[in-house]
């Protein structure tokens, strides 16, 4: 948390300099003082989330892949004319187990071009598809395997 | 002469960036219903806005400000999903056509 915070003061001040580094370093270890008192934050817990990081950089490669395919996806069927689209309006149930994953899971429904998280609510998920095409094998997606999978090494 | 092809490839994203949300655009026009709309204009949000902001990485390269557009490019894609589930709810419950507009499946 403390590299997170020390990073993003240096990348918001655009220039590497000592005084912006002593400053940065300063200001990033008042703050992550007051992230542990006050939302929980602890050095044990940052380092839980550390054994995640390699998994989560996967999972986030492969959402942006996922993405930008979706995205053309969806521009070829804006190109497509008289083409009969069958949108949907699918219920299905997660067994995600973590709140976090869920959230995470909607998240890429949403972010993917083509689908649109309605509503969830604890394990039951509302998906908008706009063709049938795209709403194939929604209920067990990589999504939720790679979601599953990091959500077992907590 | 590496400048050049990073310029070049560059341009290509931004031009792309361009043609992205000139589709999006375009869909907002061509499909019927809020909800169907919704994903024409996701496609801007993701791809659109990807392309033009790596465009723009690839502008100021190696600099620091080049990163600045990959914070924008985090916080675009972790503000946009929470808004499209909001409007997407607010659709869902208030529209009185929702079961002429799509088939509701449970899996």
């Amino acid at each position: 948390m403390f590299i997170l915070l020390f990073g993003l003061w240096i990348l918001l001040s655009g220039k590497l300099g000592f005084e912006i580094c002593v400053i940065g370093a300063a200001v990033s270890a008042a703050l992550y003082l007051l992230a542990c008192r006050t939302l929980g934050y602890s050095p044990a817990g940052d380092l839980r989330a550390l054994k995640k990081v390699g998994g989560g950089i996967l999972y986030l490669i492969y959402l942006v892949k996922e993405m930008l395919w979706a995205g053309l996806v969806v521009m070829r069927l804006i190109y497509t004319k008289g083409r009969n689209m069958e949108p949907r309006l699918i219920w299905f149930r997660t067994d995600l187990m973590s709140e976090s994953a869920r959230a995470a899971l909607s998240d890429a429904i949403t972010l993917t071009a083509g689908t649109i998280t309605v509503s969830q609510k604890d394990d039951l998920l509302c998906v908008h598809a706009l063709d049938t095409s795209l709403a194939k094998g929604l209920e067990h997606s990589e999504f939720e395997r790679k979601l599953r999978k990091l959500e077992k090494n907590v | 002469m590496a400048n050049s092809i990073v310029t070049a490839v560059g341009l290509v994203f931004l031009a792309f960036g361009v043609f992205v949300f000139f589709t999006a655009v375009l869909g907002l026009y061509r499909f019927d219903y809020v909800l169907n709309r919704m994903h024409a204009a996701a496609v801007g949000d993701a791809l659109g806005i990807f392309c033009i902001l790596v465009g723009v990485i690839l502008f100021h390269a190696p600099t620091l400000s080049s990163l600045k557009a990959l914070l924008i490019l985090m916080f675009m894609w972790i503000t946009s999903p929470v808004a499209s589930h909001l409007i997407a709810q607010a659709e869902t419950v208030t529209s009185p056509n929702l079961k002429s507009e799509c088939k509701e499946e449970r899996r």
